[in-house]
């Protein structure tokens, strides 16, 4: 369609403006929104001081009131003593909110990580139950559960499902009757499991309903025991909580019959969990500013013993393979192993460094191919490929450590570095293969120049260790001709000198820039030099 | 012989309280009111037990639970932490505030303000009586 001229001017006109006025709502915007965070911290700041600072008089009025309450400044009378019982009462129902208050300002500054395993939710109930039931039998209120007798363990923190659950029971009982009935039931569905919390009391209006996980709701219905009156935070809490977890929560009830909370969590895939413990190890360590290995051990031909012994028994295989590594690791309680059906088994060591894990991830594979496994009244054995990844030597993420692990297995499995020693004095050979080969280093040597060049064009090497001063052919012209040639130019190099040795500067041979060790040289500073320069050469790979 | 129990805390109402408290348990107790005075206190009379709050002006309760531990007089003494940060109950999880407070030495319990009387009793009880060098003692 055509356009006349000058409404094409005004367009444009118009666009500009158009343009301008929303660069300046982006700035407004960006703004505010700065504000907003500012006065978010300032308010996460402000509860957690608040409730801080009202804890210390709190326990003087607490302390004292027990004082009296006990006698100990003098007999009191029978009124004297209920009187303080209600300060009791509401001291206590003050920590109460603060406790709540502080929860949830942790919550909503995200300053709340689940911890979270492998929960059997059923235990889990049975003592929720337990703890509240003298609660309930003061009030004759009759406890129930529903449970299906075999119930997949959900992945969760218990803790705060555990605060979530006393929560949704506290309020049962406290808006039922005598002679009512409170039961908690689980439900297990596709992909997720529905707990839910169910009493006969007397209700909630249809217009409370929605309100009722906001913060500081207080219902127009009869609270009935006092001393369970509510802080008007714990459903706001409970829900925050649940959906930290990946679930929903959600009230129905009919006014005057009774009322039904009901929370999901999702059941998890074995992988999704993983990565999920991953991702909060690596939080925790981010935080204690520690460390953490992921390992991945894959059972070499497990598609052949698939089918040599079926399903079912190389299943169980590899649950054995899982038993022995996780008994062979030192455990801490936030260590993780998980095999998958595809022959992997996953482990997570929280604080063990790039160098532990490198030992821990050779013994392992050493005690998995040493052990005998029975398989059809014969015995078999099993070697496996082994990759490890450390937070945050090697990544940051839980994405990137696994990949890691996979770049690594996809290099053959084999993440052990082929060292080649050149040396003409065979007693420091062999001392520095046995050290390097005690850290898990793929050991080579050469007794000269010449042999050192052989080997390098035969194998793969990932580092040469060169001795400056040898016969035939000294360090520096083994490492030119090593950096001449394109097939190994890329090969890290280490010069190993004795004091007074070095004579790049007197050769003019400045223009380059090596890696010396000096003699005698301490072997932690050779490991640690070896260890870098291969972290380098990974990282340009 | 009552055991003696120093209560190193800034709040003169608390101190009051805990005093009249553990005396009527049968304690002899002495006040300091921050880490300087609790530690020249300590020292000088070398207590069976030092409840310790850790927010304190002058010398706040981790500093003087070090220095407490730098000296062969007050080394061996077991410490109760009272204090509003948050403290671990059995069975849950550790948070990074407890976890630096157990690196401190000589602290044998932490307690949460506001705390239960009888509870605080029983515990200053357990310290005492199961303290080495604090012979039979209370409890067991």
């Amino acid at each position: 369609m055509a356009q006349r001229p000058e409404d094409e001017q005004t367009t444009q006109q118009d666009l500009m403006r158009h343009a301008r006025g929303l660069e300046e709502r982006n700035v407004e915007l960006r703004r505010i929104n700065e504000e907003l965070q500012r006065l978010d911290q300032l308010k996460s700041d402000l509860v957690s001081m608040v409730s801080h600072e009202l804890r210390t008089p709190l326990t003087t009025i607490k302390e004292f009131t027990a004082i009296l309450t006990d006698q100990i400044a003098g007999p009191i009378s029978r009124e004297q003593q209920e009187y303080l019982g209600i300060i009791k009462g509401n001291v206590e129902r003050l920590t109460r909110i603060i406790d709540d208050l502080l929860d949830l300002g942790k919550i909503e500054a995200g300053r709340v990580f689940l911890h979270r395993e492998f929960v059997d939710l059923a235990a889990l109930v049975n003592t929720v139950m337990r703890s509240v039931r003298p609660l309930a039998e003061s009030k004759g209120i009759q406890l129930a559960t529903q449970i299906p007798e075999t119930l997949a363990s959900t992945f969760a923190d218990a803790d705060k499902i555990m605060q979530v659950l006393t929560n949704l029971l506290s309020n049962a009982l406290q808006y039922t009757e005598a002679g009512g009935q409170v039961t908690v039931r689980i439900e297990e569905q596709a992909n997720e499991m529905h707990v839910m919390v169910e009493d006969t009391g007397s209700g909630i209006t249809q217009e409370d309903l929605p309100r009722l996980f906001e913060k500081f709701t207080q219902l127009a219905r009869p609270a009935a025991h006092r001393a369970l009156r509510g802080t008007g935070l714990g459903l706001a809490i409970s829900k925050r909580l649940i959906e930290l977890h990946g679930g929903r929560i959600w009230a129905e009830s009919e006014p005057g019959r009774g009322s039904r909370f009901s929370f999901t969590l999702p059941v998890y895939r074995l992988e999704e969990v993983f990565r999920d413990y991953l991702r909060n190890g690596i939080e925790q360590a981010r935080q204690s500013q520690g460390r953490l290995s992921v390992f991945l051990f894959v059972v070499a031909d497990y598609q052949n013993l698939k089918v040599r012994y079926g399903v079912e028994k190389t299943g169980r295989l590899l649950q054995e393979v899982e038993r022995l590594l996780e008994s062979g690791v030192r455990r801490h309680s936030g260590d993780f192993v998980v095999s998958w059906q595809r022959g992997e088994v996953a482990l997570l060591l929280l604080d063990v460094n790039k160098s532990e894990a490198d030992s821990a991830a050779s013994r392992l594979v050493q005690l998995v191919a040493e052990q005998e496994f029975p398989m059809d009244d014969a015995t078999i054995r099993l070697t496996c490929a082994v990759a490890s990844a450390t937070y945050p030597d090697d990544a940051t993420t839980e994405q990137e450590l696994l990949g890691c692990l996979d770049e690594q297995l996809a290099r053959g499995g084999h993440p052990r570095k082929r060292i080649l020693v050149v040396d003409d004095e065979q007693k420091i050979r062999q001392f520095i293969k046995e050290a390097l080969e005690l850290h898990d280093y793929d050991v080579r040597t050469a007794a000269s120049g010449p042999d050192a060049l052989e080997q390098l064009k035969a194998d793969t090497i990932d580092l040469v260790l060169l001795d400056l001063v040898m016969p035939v052919m000294n360090g520096y012209e083994v490492y030119h001709l090593l950096k001449e040639n394109p097939n190994t130019k890329e090969i890290p190099v280490v010069i190993v000198t004795a004091t007074g040795e070095r004579k790049d500067r007197a050769l003019g041979l400045n223009g380059a820039s090596y890696n010396y060790v000096t003699k005698p040289f301490d072997v932690e500073e050779l490991l640690a030099k070896v260890h870098a320069l291969l972290q380098q050469s990974n990282g340009h790979a | 012989m009552p055991k003696q129990v120093l209560i190193v805390d800034d709040e003169a109402d608390l101190r009051r309280a805990l005093t009249v408290r553990l005396t009527s348990a049968g304690f002899a107790c002495q006040t300091a009111a921050n880490g300087r005075e609790g530690l020249s206190k300590a020292q000088q009379t070398a207590p069976d037990l030092i409840i310790v709050d850790l927010l304190m002006p002058e010398m706040n309760g981790s500093a003087l639970c070090r220095e407490l531990a730098r000296d062969a007089r007050t080394a061996t003494i077991p410490i109760l932490v009272l204090t509003v940060l948050p403290v671990t109950r059995p069975g849950q999880r550790e948070d990074s505030v407890e976890r630096e407070r157990r690196k401190l030495p000589g602290v044998a319990r932490s307690m949460q303000k506001p705390f239960d009387s009888d509870e605080l009793v029983r515990t200053v009880e357990e310290l005492v009586g199961t303290d080495p060098q604090g012979g039979e003692g209370h409890g067991r």
